[in-house]
C-alpha cells in the first residue's frame, strides 16, 4: 500500500511538472506575440519619430511573470502538504 | 482606374506605411475600463480556486488528483486572462495629420488596423453617455463617415484636436489633394 502511495506521489509530481512546463511555454508564447505585435506597430512610426512608439508595458509583463510563479508555488505547496 | 489594393484605406493584412509628409500628432491607448470586467472575473475565479486548493491540501492524499485538475484549470484561467490583457494593452489609436489609425489585437488570433482617412471627413463628435463614462471621462468618437472609435479617454479633447486638423483642410476638405496625400 505504501509503495502504491509512493508511485501515486511520483505521478503527481510528473503531472505537476508537465503542467508548469505548459504554463511557462504559454507565458513565453504570449510575451513573444505581445512584443511582436508592438514591434510591428512601432516599425511604421520609427521613420517619423526616430524612436519606437509602442513599448511593452513593464507592469503588465512583470505582473504576468509574478502571478505565474505564484500559481506554480501554490500548486507545489498543496502537493507538498499532501505528501 | 486605380487598383483597390493601392487605395490608402486598404491594408490587405500588411502594416500601414507612412505616407509622404505624414507626421504623428498624438497616440493613445483606449481607456482602462476595458480591463475591469476581465480583472473582476479573474480575481473571483483565482480566489475561489486558490481557496479550494488550500482546502484540498489539508485533505487526505486521495485529494491529489482533484488538486492537480484544479491547478490545471487555474493555469488555464490565468493564461486566458493575461492573453486578454496583453492583447487589449496593444490596442492603440494613432492620429496623424492625414489619418486616424485604430489598431486592435488579440494575441495569436487577431491583429486589425482600421484606417479613417481625414480626407472625406468633415465633422467629428465626442459622445459620453451614462454616469460611469462621465465620471471616468471616456466615450466614443464618431464621424460623418462610417466607423466609430469606442473607449476613447478624454473624448472631447481628442475631438477638438481632430477638429483643428480638419479646419486646416479648409471648407472643401482636401479633395483637391491626390489620393495618397502627397504634400504640395
Amino acid at each position: 500500500m505504501f509503495a502504491g502511495y509512493h508511485e501515486s506521489m511520483e505521478l503527481s509530481w510528473t503531472v505537476f511538472g508537465i503542467l508548469n512546463g505548459v504554463s511557462i511555454l504559454l507565458l513565453a508564447l504570449n510575451l513573444y506575440e505581445y512584443r511582436r505585435v508592438l514591434q510591428k506597430r512601432s516599425a511604421m512610426w520609427l521613420s517619423m519619430t526616430g524612436e519606437p512608439a509602442f513599448k511593452p508595458s513593464r507592469t503588465l509583463v512583470g505582473l504576468y511573470i509574478l502571478c505565474t510563479a505564484i500559481l506554480a508555488f501554490a500548486s507545489a505547496s498543496v502537493l507538498l502538504r499532501s505528501a | 482606374m486605380k487598383n483597390l489594393s493601392d487605395l490608402p484605406w486598404k491594408h490587405d493584412g500588411r502594416e500601414a506605411v507612412p505616407q509622404e509628409g505624414e507626421r504623428m500628432i498624438e497616440k493613445f491607448g483606449t481607456h482602462w475600463i476595458k480591463y475591469v470586467a476581465s480583472t473582476a472575473l479573474y480575481l473571483v475565479l483565482m480566489t475561489a480556486g486558490l481557496a479550494a486548493l488550500s482546502v484540498l491540501g489539508n485533505a487526505s492524499a486521495l485529494a491529489i488528483p482533484s488538486s492537480l485538475l484544479l491547478s490545471a484549470a487555474l493555469v488555464f484561467v490565468h493564461h486566458w486572462y493575461f492573453h486578454r490583457m496583453l492583447g487589449r494593452n496593444a490596442d492603440v489609436v494613432v492620429l496623424t495629420n492625414k489619418r486616424l489609425l485604430v489598431s486592435r489585437a488579440s494575441l495569436w488570433i487577431r491583429d486589425d488596423t482600421t484606417e479613417h482617412p481625414l480626407v472625406p471627413m468633415r465633422t467629428v463628435e465626442a459622445q459620453k453617455s451614462g454616469f460611469i463614462q462621465h465620471v471616468l471621462n471616456y466615450g466614443t468618437l464618431s464621424f460623418d463617415v462610417p466607423g466609430n472609435i469606442e473607449l476613447v479617454p478624454q473624448p472631447h479633447r481628442k475631438a477638438a484636436l481632430i477638429s483643428e486638423i480638419l479646419q486646416e483642410f479648409g471648407p472643401k476638405g482636401r479633395m483637391d489633394v491626390p489620393a495618397h496625400g502627397v504634400n504640395a
